[in-house]
């Protein structure tokens, strides 16, 4: 289960408000690559893996995904602080206005609401463990993206943060890739899923 | 920088820590500098109980499958 630690993994701190780059940042809240689908990709994926270390990354990777979630929703949330109806349209912000006012809503930059078919669940640990190292690649550019637009300094400095750690995560999933592949021996490996086609005793199926 | 800042920065480098051990189970010296991190109060959201030698926090059974939710298992 979880509990909830009453401050955020990194400062939020953001003086100017601007609500054209809201519409962007956006997308890593609730867009295709975003950290809602991440945390939820992860947290769903670690029921059908049959290794103990996969279950706890998976979890504890998960369980920071929805930290970065919420940076995230407070980096909106700022930077549409008393957003004046003038400062909407001028930002070109007035689609986004009409429907949701200053809330944070999980949708992506085109206004494409959050969709789960972003993500999968495949139930086998190597195709899955593939998908996650995707995940972080495609989260990685996204936040390039936003440095490319972005020319304020306190966005960026969180932005930063939240990139890099994209990249820990990824190291830590070609870790388990590599991992599980050892766990496999030359005659099973790609020719069964180690999650479905195993049973608790046999050969491959636990970490050795 | 303000005690609120090293406790955020300590609680940080505790939780980087955890993930290399969900990966790197066996290694003794992260386990020593996680134990080392946690031993002040303010190791904070990364800190989870653990078998003195070894990270346990990845051992069989997880919460959603039978073996941990029999009666017994409660604690």
């Amino acid at each position: 289960m979880w509990s909830y630690e009453k401050h955020l993994q990194y400062p939020v701190r953001i003086a100017r408000t601007n609500p054209r780059l809201a519409q962007a940042i956006i997308s890593q809240y609730g867009g295709p690559d975003g950290e809602l689908g991440a945390s939820l990709r992860y947290l769903s994926q670690r029921f059908s893996m049959p290794y103990a270390r996969a279950k706890a990354a998976l979890t504890d990777i998960g369980t920071e995904e929805l930290a970065h979630l919420e940076i995230v929703g407070s980096i909106i949330h700022q930077l549409t602080r008393d957003l004046t109806p003038q400062e909407a349209v001028a930002g070109g912000f007035e689609a986004y206005l009409v429907d949701h006012t200053t809330g944070v809503y999980p949708q992506a930059a085109s206004g494409m609401p959050f969709s789960a078919a972003a993500l999968q669940v495949k139930g086998d640990p190597i195709t899955d463990l593939s998908e996650d190292m995707a995940a972080e690649m495609k989260a990685r550019t996204t936040y390039d993206n936003i440095l490319r637009i972005s020319d304020d300094p306190d966005v960026n400095d969180v932005i930063r943060f939240l990139r890099q750690r994209e990249i820990v995560h990824y190291q830590r999933f070609g870790e388990l890739l590599r991992h599980v592949q050892d766990q496999l021996d030359e005659q099973n490996f790609f020719a069964i899923n180690p999650a479905f086609d195993l049973r608790a005793g046999d050969k491959g199926a636990r970490d050795r | 920088m303000c005690d609120a800042c090293v406790n955020l920065a300590r609680s940080f480098a505790a939780w980087e820590v955890r993930l290399y051990l969900d990966t790197h189970p066996e290694d003794i010296s992260a386990l020593a500098l996680y134990r080392r991190l946690c031993a002040q109060e303010c190791g904070g959201y990364a800190c989870v109980p653990h078998e003195r030698d070894r990270w346990s926090w990845i051992d069989d059974p997880w919460p959603w499958e039978l073996e941990a939710n029999l009666p017994g298992k409660e604690a």
